[in-house]
């Protein structure tokens, strides 16, 4: 991060290019993919439903993202664990 | 000799794909190589005017493609590098007078007796892009630095890696200002978005507009700020490994921090 961000961000101002990456970094995801924001979410609960099956993460906080970084792009899931009830 | 056959592509419309294969064109011939360019706008002709050739065109690419004369007839020669020479779109016929795989036949021709042909690609994704990527090794993809050519920039992205291969990138028009302030996505900030290779960054620049105007491309304006960008880019393409100065290069972090503090 450069400096000025660093202190942009400090000062607490925000120039209007964060809304734009924002933007563009959500639109791409549908347009890359070539779905719509709907089966994008079906996509995320079938796979929260197959991993819950079979194993115990907390579903509430299983996040779905896709990462454009690199290429190919990556589905990086995030799924943290629940910790396993003692076995006896 | 064969040659590299390179394709000037955007998607969105009026980024700067023409400028930059006038720009990039000359720079190359200049230096020394053989290049030809080829409008690849079928219907809405440009790169003559830009190129202050507009007065010379006797024959085009379609009377080309349909025999109508032998190639050298129509290359139109540059009156100031005589090392570029230009293939004129017609100003007539629709996209549908040419298909992928002439254009695939003229490129293999053009090679035999040029180091560089670039090919500047209507804007869009359709017949003239098709027609346009169709005999290229490479290709090259200009973006401003806004959200509507970045999509479309994307996009054509996407597309390029399936027929051709890993595009690279040129940011044209990026204003040092308006990044400082945060108001324009940097390099960086269009980078993580396309993850693709810079090839480099042009800044906003007037002299841009008055070259237009005049018909002699930035590039040979020693001064302007644009003309040494494309200078820089072109040896890149030549295969120097030159470094791409940040837009704040000169700017000192004080100054920056002055700039933060002194418009709130």
């Amino acid at each position: 991060m450069a400096f000025s961000d660093l202190v942009q961000r400090f000062l607490g101002s925000n120039g209007s290019k964060e809304q734009a990456k924002h933007r563009l970094l959500t639109v791409l995801v549908s347009d890359r993919l070539g779905l719509s924001s709907e089966q994008i979410e079906a996509l995320r609960q079938d796979i929260l439903a197959t991993i819950s099956r079979h194993l115990p993460v907390d579903s509430e906080n299983i996040r779905i993202d896709f990462v454009h970084e690199n290429n190919p792009a990556e589905v990086v899931i995030n799924a943290p664990m629940r910790r396993q009830p003692k076995s006896s | 000799m064969s040659g590299r056959a390179i394709v000037m592509t955007s998607g969105k419309g009026g980024v700067g794909k023409t400028t930059a294969t006038a720009n990039i064109g000359l720079g190359l011939a200049k230096h020394g190589s053989k290049v030809v360019l080829i409008d690849g706008d079928i219907g809405l002709r440009n790169l003559d005017i830009i190129l202050g050739l507009e007065n010379r065109i006797v024959y085009h690419l379609v009377d080309v493609i349909h025999g109508r004369c032998q190639v050298r007839q129509a290359l139109v020669k540059d009156k100031k590098v005589p090392e570029l020479s230009l293939l004129p779109a017609s100003q007539i016929d629709q996209k549908e007078a040419v298909n992928p795989d002439q254009m695939r036949d003229l490129i293999a021709q053009l090679k035999e007796d040029h180091d560089f042909i670039l090919i500047d690609c209507p804007a869009g994704i359709e017949q003239g892009f098709r027609n346009a990527i169709a005999g290229a090794d490479e290709a090259i993809v200009i973006t401003t630095p806004d959200v509507s050519p970045v999509r479309d920039a994307d996009r054509v992205i996407g597309l390029l890696q399936n027929e051709i291969g890993e595009p690279q990138l040129i940011i044209n028009r990026m204003s040092a200002a308006m990044v400082n302030r945060g108001d324009m996505l940097d390099q960086q900030d269009v980078l993580d978005i396309l993850a693709v290779r810079l090839l480099g960054i042009i800044p906003e620049d007037q002299e841009v507009v008055i070259a237009g105007n005049r018909g002699v491309p930035v590039i040979l304006n020693e001064k302007a700020e644009s003309g040494q960008a494309y200078n820089r880019i072109v040896r890149r393409l030549l295969g120097e490994d030159l470094p791409i100065p940040d837009l704040n290069g000169n700017q000192g972090v004080m100054r920056r921090l002055g700039n933060l503090i002194f418009r709130r």
